[in-house]
């Protein structure tokens, strides 16, 4: 079974002139989480990176599942500069489409979007396919 | 699992905002600055079927 996800487009504007100029279409794909007995009543566009090594998300969620932030294992994230961030890693369950798959979510005070990487995501599939021409990604269930 | 394709007009009136989007017709349900003030807007309107999304600022580009 494979499943398909156009992608998401975000507009683009000319920082000189304020003007749009286009969009990036990105890899957004929507999933719901659960911890335990609760699960977040909403799907979340979250962003598929191959170049994330664990799922990434806004402490935000944690919060609304019942999570205790800091009772999970504190991880130092890195990527971009020589910036860190403190996310506290936690045992949740990640549904896509109806594919349950028991993961682990870090979930940090200063991450803005939800990310979901290759170690705690990625392998559960047979494969995860980026057609950039046609702007869709493709998962082999 | 069907989602539309999305023309970029969708985010025009949303830039650096949390959107909701309508799972079936893709439109934007109601938006806000944080994702506190979208969950207490999307409980008012007692909406399940929706997708939580980041529109990023227009002027930036993504490198996780």
């Amino acid at each position: 079974m494979i499943l398909t996800f156009p992608y998401l487009p975000n507009p683009v504007k000319d920082p000189t002139t304020n003007k749009i100029i286009g969009a990036i279409y990105r890899p957004l794909i929507p999933i719901r989480i659960q911890f335990g007995h609760r699960i977040f009543p909403y799907q979340i566009n979250s962003l598929l990176d191959s170049g994330a090594d664990n799922n990434l998300f806004p402490s935000f969620f944690a919060d609304k599942i019942g999570i205790g932030l800091k009772k999970g294992k504190p991880r130092k994230i890195t990527g971009i500069g020589d910036i860190e961030i403190i996310a506290y890693r936690h045992p949740v369950k990640i549904f896509l489409d109806s594919k349950p798959l028991d993961t682990f979510i870090d979930f940090s005070l200063h991450q803005t979007i939800p990310i979901l990487g290759r170690i705690d995501f990625f392998k559960f599939f047979e494969g995860i396919t980026f057609k950039e021409r046609e702007r869709v990604v493709k998962i082999r269930l | 699992m069907k989602r539309k394709k999305l023309a970029p007009s969708t985010f025009l009136k949303y830039e650096n905002k949390w959107v909701a989007l309508d799972t079936q017709k893709g439109e934007v349900v109601v938006a806000s600055d944080s994702l506190s003030g979208l969950d207490r807007k999307l409980v008012e309107t007692k909406r399940r079927d929706v997708a939580i999304t980041r529109v990023l600022p227009f002027d930036c580009v993504l490198a996780p």
